[in-house]
């Protein structure tokens, strides 16, 4: 059977009316100088309002040319008032698509959707900010179908139906629930997890540092009672009391964020994409092609390895760095249960069927060098530091001795016909890497005089989100044929002994 | 050569075994495993590179002797030492890195892949599958105008690429042609 031609699956449609509330806002903050220059230099007030009108009907004009659609096979956002442009992204660049529906969003009944593309690591091709949940679903159907004709379905074609009934058809979308037809749930994360996930988060340890700097350096703008609660109930009790206050402050803090953002956490396996959702307050909900996955990462966090859990995370180009929750198909699970959970998400990634080869007792003292030199330099600046605080230099050398020695015994890699495994540790986790073949966009041999003398060679492979995977240091033969291997493995290169 | 690593698999055995003795899928060798298929920079790109250091240099140099004029500390020769060092430590650059830089660096070309060898102490060999090119831009300012040089930037999803040095006309030449090579599929 032939596909449906190319035509127009979505005309063009302008975004949702309440978008004329963020335009006027975003035109504000672009005027907020010249209202401190009206409002505190004295104008009269009817300047202030002339400035407020102007940035609403800025903010009308925008959205009257705002518009999108999805017409053969790619997709066309038209902006601007004087300086118009028009946005082109092939549907076939798009990569992952990302939903976004915050508390007040949630209200309104609207979604912002994210379209990231090769080369938009830490941003997005193209930003939809308000769309109601039916012409969500509409674009990600014309999208995930590649642009093929669509048939738009009406949802005021039921004269019949009250108002409300039409209001609430506008604002459904299917993205938040998990329809029935086809799919496979692969994951739910449980309370349980959730909070497990929460508590060990790196962001505990970062909201700890705010919370200190707050309480011992700006304790003027803390809240009133918990100021006094601090001062008269807490501090009183020592040091350590007041260390501890903090710690579970921080702790609780990271807990209930941790709650908003992985709350019901769903990874569903799509036809030929994964589907993840999640969210308390704010929903998210993203969508990956699973022809674009090009790596699955394995990260093991220094609690979560103790625990026994790791999070499971795709490389994907258009998804870099700065997206973390967007590369994440699933945040927590038993080390143990990943490989299942990747199979069935998957399946197309081939799971190493022999155990990763470790690296000879030889290279083990190359590993010690650099946490060493760093433990050094840390150890002398400590002894710079007044009284007791200067015992805390005791500490640098011994954890760049254990951290050494774990990157060494760690790191580990094996390569099949279908990819290529990694594993190495960072500072506090440890990833394991699994390449699909051709995943890779770049890759890399290092050595050095000495290294080469001492048969050693560093082995780096670079994905298209802008991370990478390597081991630092490696036999160099092994090296070679990880450098071999990579480029054997991508889709066109021909395969064959050569006799 | 990377790095005095000679173990290079022959025609016929490829680097097919692990040091543990297992048997990996068989691989086919890389565009610059055979040194025939090499490519070396031009010899005067050497004078190119050394001329660049110079200028290069002469901001902190001009920021050191002003400094060693106008601020008070003392001894002066102390202030005079580290305006001594630094000319030394880059006259000797100048001297000695260039023709090390030079050694080392070369490129291959395949239907299949860009393999770029490339530093000084600390080498590096990359292989960019030709598929997965994006963009190629090619740099070039007065003094590499003078020498006839231009710079190369290969450039992929993950990164770019380097060939500082080229000859302008080889540059050109190996422009065209993998932009040819690369009119492939791309599945990023």
């Amino acid at each position: 059977m032939s596909e449906p031609p190319l035509g127009v699956a979505i005309p063009d449609t302008r975004l949702h009316p309440i978008y004329l509330i963020l335009g006027t806002a975003k035109t504000l903050r672009q005027a907020i100088p010249l209202l401190v220059v009206t409002i505190f230099g004295g104008a009269p007030w009817w300047v202030s309002v002339a400035l407020f009108a102007l940035a609403m009907a800025i903010a009308i004009a925008q959205w009257y040319v705002k518009k999108y659609s999805v017409v053969g096979g790619v997709l066309l956002l038209r902006t601007g008032l004087l300086d118009q442009s028009v946005r082109v992204v092939p549907i076939t660049r798009i990569t992952a698509l990302a939903a976004f529906q915050s508390l007040a969003q949630r209200l309104i009944g609207v979604w912002e959707l994210n379209v990231q593309s090769p080369g938009d690591r830490n941003g997005s091709a193209l930003t939809f900010p308000c769309l109601s949940g039916r012409r969500l679903d509409e674009l990600r159907s014309a999208l995930e179908s590649g642009g093929r004709t669509t048939v738009l379905s009406n949802p005021a074609s039921g004269s019949d139906s009250s108002t409300v009934q039409r209001y609430l058809a506008w604002r459904r979308t299917s993205v938040a629930s998990a329809p029935t037809h086809g799919l496979q749930v692969i994951a739910v994360l449980t309370t349980a997890e959730m909070l497990i996930a929460a508590a060990t988060n790196s962001s505990i340890s970062l909201i700890l540092l705010a919370v200190l700097a707050i309480w011992f350096r700006f304790s003027e703008y803390v809240p009133i009672h918990a100021s006094e609660f601090m001062k008269e109930i807490v501090e009183p009790q020592g040091v350590v009391v007041v260390l501890l206050t903090l710690v579970a402050v921080a702790i609780v803090a990271g807990l209930v964020l941790g709650a908003l953002r992985l709350n019901r956490f769903t990874l569903i396996r799509d036809g030929d994409v994964l589907r993840t959702s999640r969210g308390l307050l704010g929903k998210h909900a993203a969508t990956i092609s699973v022809r674009r996955v090009q790596a699955v990462r394995i990260v093991e966090g220094f609690w979560r390895m103790l625990l026994g859990y790791c999070s499971v995370q795709v490389e994907v180009a258009g998804v870099g760095r700065m997206n973390a929750n967007q590369r994440m198909i699933f945040p927590l699970v038993r080390t143990d249960r990943a490989e299942s959970l990747i199979r069935r998400a998957l399946p197309e990634v081939s799971w190493p069927s022999q155990p990763l080869q470790v690296l000879p007792a030889r290279l083990h003292r190359r590993y010690l060098t650099l946490p060493l030199e760093y433990a050094v330099g840390s150890t002398l600046l400590m002894l710079l530091l007044p009284g007791w605080w200067q015992l805390l230099a005791i500490l640098p050398l011994p954890l760049g001795y254990v951290l050494g020695v774990a990157r060494a015994r760690e790191a580990g890699w094996r390569i099949d016909d279908q990819s290529i495994v990694l594993r190495w540790r960072r500072l506090l986790d440890r990833n394991t890497v699994i390449v699909r073949r051709g995943g890779s966009q770049l890759t890399e041999l290092s050595s050095s005089p000495s290294k080469a003398k001492a048969g050693v060679a560093g082995f780096k492979m670079r994905f298209s989100s802008g991370r990478g995977a390597g081991i630092r240091y490696m036999v160099d033969s092994d090296a070679l044929l990880l450098l071999h291997a990579a480029v054997a493995l991508h889709p066109v290169r021909p395969q064959r002994i050569k006799s | 050569m990377l790095g005095g690593v000679t173990r290079r698999p022959q025609t016929g055995q490829l680097p097919g075994v692990q040091s543990d003795g297992s048997v990996q899928p068989s691989v086919v060798p890389l565009a610059g495993d055979l040194p025939t298929e090499r490519h070396r920079l031009p010899t005067r790109v050497t004078r190119y590179w050394r001329w660049r250091m110079f200028y290069a240099s002469l901001p902190p140099l001009v920021l050191l002797v002003s400094g060693a004029i106008v601020l008070p500390w003392e001894p002066w020769w102390i202030r005079w030492s580290v305006v001594g060092v630094f000319v030394a430590v880059i006259a000797a650059c100048m001297i000695i890195l260039p023709p090390i830089r030079y050694r080392v660096f070369w490129y291959a070309i395949s239907s299949t892949e860009i393999d770029i060898q490339s530093g000084i102490i600390f080498i590096k060999r990359s292989l960019v599958p030709m598929h997965r090119v994006q963009t190629l831009r090619s740099e070039r300012g007065p003094m590499a105008d003078h020498y006839r040089m231009t710079t190369l930037k290969i450039r992929t999803a993950a990164g770019s690429v380097s060939l500082n040095g080229l000859d302008r006309a080889e540059a050109d030449e190996l422009c065209e042609r993998i932009g040819r090579m690369t009119n492939l599929a791309d599945d990023v």
